[in-house]
C-alpha cells in the first residue's frame, strides 16, 4: 500500500518570490509526522497547499500531491469537500478565530458533517459530536454544546476545534502549532488531548510546530524545513540525538535555553529567514551558519545518512 | 504585483464609451442639440442623423452627448460635495465627544430615512425647479453614507495596534486623523465614490424624470426618458439611446468601484506563514 | 522618588462591567527593571496601556516623576510621551501597513524632535537601525515586507530614537521565534546597560522575566498576587498561583 500523503518536488510561487522549492514529505498510514522551522520557512504554506487553501496570488508551479491515492491538486471545489476534507481534518493556528462567534457549538460542530453526508439528522451528528467532546476528556458536553464561543476558555475553543476536525472517520489531522499562543496549564491539556489522540494508531497526524519538546513527545518522524526548502529529515531519535544540520542544531539548542545567568547574554542564531533568492541551489542558510564555507555557494544535494535520514548539507 | 480584473477592465470600459462623447460634446457635436427641425420630425436613424430625431426634430445623437455631459457633471459635482461632507462629519463624529457622536450619528439616520425625491420637492418649492437644488438633493443622499462608512472605520482602525503605537509616541487626534486613519480609508473611500456616482447619476435621471432637474431646453437623460414615453407606441425606440446610455454609466461606475476596491486592498494582503 | 508609579489603579470596562484590574499599585524607580507576570485575561496588558497613559483607569492615579499624569499639560506633558515608550507584541501590526519602515521610523522624531533637520533625522535612524543590526536599505520596504524579527527591531528603534528613560514592553518576544527572541532580549539587555533606561516588562513566562528584571510582581485575575526579589523567586515564592507558575517551567 501507499503513502498516505505524498507531496513530491512542489513547487509553489507567489507573483514575486518562490515560497516552496521542490518541497517532498511523505506521511504512511497512521504516522505521526513533525514539520518544523522558523515562521516564514514555508510550513504553513505547504499545509495550507495541502488542504487547498492557498491565497489567490499564490499557486503550484509544478510537483505532485496526492492524499490516499487522489491527486489533491486537480480537484474541483465540490470534489474538495467529499474527497479531502471527509478524509483530513485541520486544526488551524488562531483556534478563536476559527469559530463562529455567534452560532452554538452544537451547530458548529455539526453544520460541514451533515453538509456531507446528506441524509443524516441534526440529532444523530449532535450526539455524534457529543461522543467526540467526552472522548477527549471534556466534562459537562451538554452546557459546552449548547454555549457560543465567548461563554468558553481557550482551552475548550481549542478542543472544540479539534473536535470538529474528527467529525468524520479522518485518516489524517494536520494541526498548525497547535500548542503556540496558549497559557501553560491550557497547554499541557491540550498535549495531553494530542499525546491521547496518537494512541489511535489508525489516525494519522501531521504537526506543524516550533515548540520541540511537543514534537519529540509526539512525532514519529521529523521534517526540518529552512527558507522553503526541507533541509533535514528523519525519526525523532536521528534527529534529536544526533542531528547533523547546523540549522536543525541550532533550533534544537535555542529550545533547550536556560534563562540562567542574568550576567551572561542568551546563546542566540543571528541574522533572519531570507524571504527572497529560493530558487538558488545554494545553502540558504549558509550566512547564519557558523560553518559555511565555499561549497555551500555550490549545488548542495540533498544527502542520504540511513534509510530514514536525510540532509542538505555538505557536513 | 497590481492585477487588472476583468470587473476593473469592463468599468474601464464602458466609463469610457459614456465619458468620451461626452467630452467631446464639449467641443463639437453633430448639430446644436437645442436646434429644432421641424421637418425632421420622428426621422429614423440615417447618416445625417445617427440616431434619428426626436419630436421636436432634434438630433438625438447630440441631445445624448449633452446629456450624458451634464449627468456625469452633476453628478461628480453632487457626489463629491456629500462626501466631503460626509467624511468630515464621520471623523468629527468618531473622535469628537460623545455628545457630537451621538447628535451626528442620529442625524445621519434621519438623513437616510428621508426620501431623496421628496427632499428635491421641497427644495424645488423653495428655490424653484433647477439644477442647483437638484444637485443639493443628491448631495444631502449622498452624506450619511459617506459619515456612516468614514464613522465606522475611523472607529475600527482608532483600536488598531498602529494607531495605538502613534498616540504612544506622541501624536494628536488630527494626525491621527490625517496622517494615518485617512490614507487607510482612501481605498474604500475611492471604491464608495465610485460607486455612489452610480447611483447620483441614477438619481438625478429619476429627478429629471419628473421634471425637478436640469431644466429644458437644455438635455438629460431623464428628460429625454420622460419625453420618449409620450410616444413610445408610435416611436419605441425614441427610449432606447438614453436607456441604454444610462444602464452604461450605472453598470460601468460599479463595476469600476469593485475593480478598484480589489486594486487597492493588495496593499492589505495578509503575510505569508 | 520612582520614575512612574501606579497607585491603587482600577479598571472596570464600562462596555460589559468586567473587572480588569482591582487596586494594583506598581512602583518603577530610576533605571530599575520590573516584571509582571500572569497568563492571558490577568490585566497585565491592560495595566501597561494605563501606565503609558494610553488607557485612562476608572480609579487610581499613574504618576510621572510625582506627578499625577492626567493633568500633565504642554511641554510636561510631551515630555512623558517621549520618556514612556512601548515595544509591542505584535510588531507588524504596530505600525502603519501604507508606510515604509524610514516613514514608520521618521515620526516620532518629525513629532517630538522639531529641531532636526531632514537630513539630521535620517542620518540618526540610520545610524540607530544599523547599531540594531539591520541593513539601512531595508528602509524602504514596507511592515508586510519583513521577517518578525526585523519588525520588532524596527519598533524598538522607534522608541529608543526617542531617548526614553522607561520602555514598557508588552510581551515582546512571545510571538516570535526561538532563535529571533534570544536576540531581541540580548537587543534590550544591551540598552539598559548603554541607556539605563528603566523597563516594565510583561511577561507570561516566569523564567525569562527572572532573567530579565529585578523585581516581578505576579498578576491574576487582575490582582497583584505577590511580589518578589528576581534573584530569590524560588526561595521567597509564596502564593499557590507563582508556585504553579514556576512548576511549569520545571517539567
Amino acid at each position: 500500500m501507499a503513502e498516505l500523503l505524498d507531496m513530491d518536488r512542489l513547487c509553489v510561487r507567489d507573483t514575486r518570490h518562490i515560497i516552496l522549492s521542490e518541497l517532498t514529505m511523505h506521511v504512511g498510514r497512521g504516522e505521526k509526522v513533525a514539520l518544523v522551522g522558523e515562521s516564514g520557512c514555508g510550513k504553513t504554506m505547504s499545509i495550507r497547499t495541502l488542504l487547498h487553501m492557498l491565497p489567490d496570488d499564490v499557486s503550484v508551479t509544478s510537483g505532485s500531491l496526492t492524499f490516499d491515492g487522489t491527486d489533491v491538486l486537480s480537484l474541483r471545489s465540490h470534489q474538495l469537500r467529499q474527497e479531502l476534507y471527509s478524509r483530513v481534518g485541520f486544526v488551524a493556528q488562531n483556534t478563536s478565530a476559527s469559530l463562529h462567534p455567534l452560532l452554538r457549538i452544537s451547530t458548529q460542530m455539526t453544520d460541514f458533517y451533515l453538509e456531507r453526508h446528506r441524509g443524516v439528522r441534526r440529532s444523530q451528528a449532535v450526539e455524534k459530536a457529543a461522543g467526540i467532546l467526552r472522548s477527549l476528556g471534556m466534562r459537562d458536553v451538554e452546557r459546552v454544546l449548547s454555549s457560543r464561543p465567548d461563554q468558553l476558555s481557550g482551552g475548550m475553543r481549542q478542543r472544540i476545534n479539534i473536535a470538529i476536525a474528527l467529525m468524520d472517520d479522518i485518516l489524517l489531522l494536520v494541526a498548525d502549532e497547535p500548542t503556540s499562543a496558549l497559557d501553560a496549564h491550557v497547554r499541557r491539556q491540550i498535549e495531553e488531548v494530542y499525546i491521547s489522540l496518537a494512541e489511535r494508531s489508525c489516525l494519522a497526524m501531521l504537526l506543524v510546530s516550533h515548540d520541540l519538546g511537543f514534537v519529540r513527545r509526539m512525532a514519529d518522524r521529523v521534517y526540518v524545513m529552512y527558507a522553503g526548502k526541507m533541509v533535514e529529515e528523519g525519526l525523532v531519535d536521528e534527529i534529536f540525538s544526533a542531528p547533523v544540520h547546523p540549522y536543525t542544531r541550532s533550533l534544537i539548542a535555542l529550545a533547550n535555553v536556560k534563562y540562567k545567568n542574568k550576567d551572561e547574554d542568551l546563546a542566540q542564531l543571528g541574522g533572519f529567514v531570507p524571504v527572497v533568492g529560493r530558487e538558488s541551489r545554494s545553502c540558504a542558510f549558509a550566512s547564519r551558519c557558523r560553518y559555511e564555507r565555499a561549497d555551500c555557494m555550490a549545488d548542495v544535494e540533498y544527502r542520504r545518512l540511513s534509510d530514514t535520514h536525510y540532509v542538505r548539507c555538505w557536513r | 504585483m497590481k492585477r487588472i480584473t476583468p470587473s476593473l477592465a469592463a468599468g474601464i470600459t464602458l466609463v469610457c464609451i459614456v465619458l468620451i462623447p461626452a467630452l467631446v460634446s464639449l467641443f463639437c457635436m453633430p448639430y446644436d442639440p437645442q436646434a429644432m427641425d421641424l421637418h425632421s420630425r420622428f426621422a429614423a436613424p440615417s447618416a445625417q442623423h445617427l440616431l434619428g430625431c426626436d419630436h421636436f426634430g432634434r438630433d438625438l445623437l447630440s441631445r445624448l452627448m449633452e446629456a450624458s455631459r451634464l449627468a456625469l457633471a452633476s453628478g461628480l459635482f453632487s457626489v463629491f460635495l456629500g462626501a466631503l461632507g460626509g467624511i468630515i462629519l464621520g471623523i468629527a463624529a468618531a473622535l469628537g465627544p460623545k455628545w457630537l457622536e451621538t447628535m451626528l450619528m442620529r442625524l445621519a439616520d434621519a438623513l437616510m430615512a428621508f426620501p431623496t425625491i421628496l427632499t428635491a420637492l421641497a427644495l424645488a418649492a423653495i428655490l424653484g425647479r433647477g439644477t442647483a437644488p437638484s444637485i443639493i438633493a443628491i448631495c444631502v443622499a449622498m452624506i450619511p453614507t459617506f459619515s456612516r462608512l468614514t464613522y465606522s472605520m475611523v472607529c475600527e482602525g482608532r483600536a488598531s495596534l498602529y494607531v495605538r503605537a502613534a498616540r504612544s509616541y506622541g501624536a494628536g487626534p488630527l494626525r491621527i486623523a490625517f496622517c494615518h486613519l485617512l490614507p487607510s480609508l482612501m481605498g474604500r473611500l475611492v471604491t464608495q465614490l465610485t460607486s455612489s456616482l452610480g447611483s447620483a447619476v441614477l438619481l438625478e435621471s429619476s429627478l429629471s424624470f419628473l421634471g425637478l432637474g436640469i431644466q429644458p431646453p437644455s438635455s438629460s437623460l431623464g428628460m429625454m426618458l420622460s419625453e420618449a414615453r409620450a410616444y413610445v407606441l408610435t416611436h419605441p425606440y425614441q427610449a432606447l439611446p438614453p436607456g441604454l446610455v444610462l444602464l452604461v454609466m450605472v453598470l460601468g461606475f460599479n463595476l469600476l468601484g469593485d475593480g478598484l476596491n480589489d486594486l487597492i486592498f493588495d496593499r492589505r494582503r495578509a503575510v505569508h506563514g | 522618588m520612582s520614575m512612574l508609579e501606579a497607585k491603587d489603579i482600577s479598571m472596570v470596562f464600562p462596555d460589559n462591567g468586567y473587572e480588569a484590574l482591582s487596586r494594583v499599585s506598581i512602583r518603577v524607580g530610576e533605571g530599575e527593571s520590573v516584571g509582571i507576570v500572569g497568563e492571558s485575561g490577568s490585566g497585565k496588558s491592560t495595566l501597561a496601556s494605563i501606565m503609558g497613559g494610553l488607557l485612562r483607569p476608572t480609579g487610581g492615579r499613574v504618576l510621572y516623576q510625582g506627578r499625577d499624569i492626567a493633568e500633565l499639560r504642554g511641554q510636561e506633558k510631551k515630555d512623558f510621551r517621549t520618556s514612556v515608550q512601548y515595544i509591542f507584541q505584535d510588531p507588524k501590526q504596530a505600525m502603519n501597513p501604507f508606510y515604509s519602515l524610514m516613514r514608520v521610523l521618521e515620526e516620532p522624531l518629525r513629532i517630538n524632535r522639531k529641531d532636526l533637520g531632514r537630513q539630521e533625522r535620517r542620518r540618526l535612524i540610520e545610524d540607530m537601525v544599523r547599531r540594531l543590526g539591520l541593513e539601512t536599505d531595508l528602509l524602504s520596504r514596507h511592515a508586510d515586507e519583513i521577517s518578525g524579527g526585523q519588525a520588532q527591531r524596527i519598533v524598538i528603534a522607534r522608541a529608543l530614537l526617542l531617548e526614553p528613560r522607561i520602555i514598557i514592553a508588552d510581551e515582546c518576544v512571545s510571538a516570535l521565534d526561538l532563535s529571533v527572541q534570544a536576540q531581541i532580549i540580548n537587543i534590550l539587555r544591551h540598552i539598559r546597560k548603554d541607556t539605563g533606561a528603566a523597563f516594565l516588562f510583561i511577561s507570561h513566562d516566569i523564567e525569562l522575566v527572572r532573567y530579565f528584571c529585578d523585581r516581578i510582581h505576579v498578576m491574576l485575575h487582575g490582582r497583584i498576587v505577590e511580589t518578589l526579589d528576581a534573584d530569590r523567586l524560588r526561595e521567597d515564592a509564596q502564593s499557590d498561583y507563582t508556585r504553579l507558575l514556576l512548576g511549569d517551567t520545571y517539567e
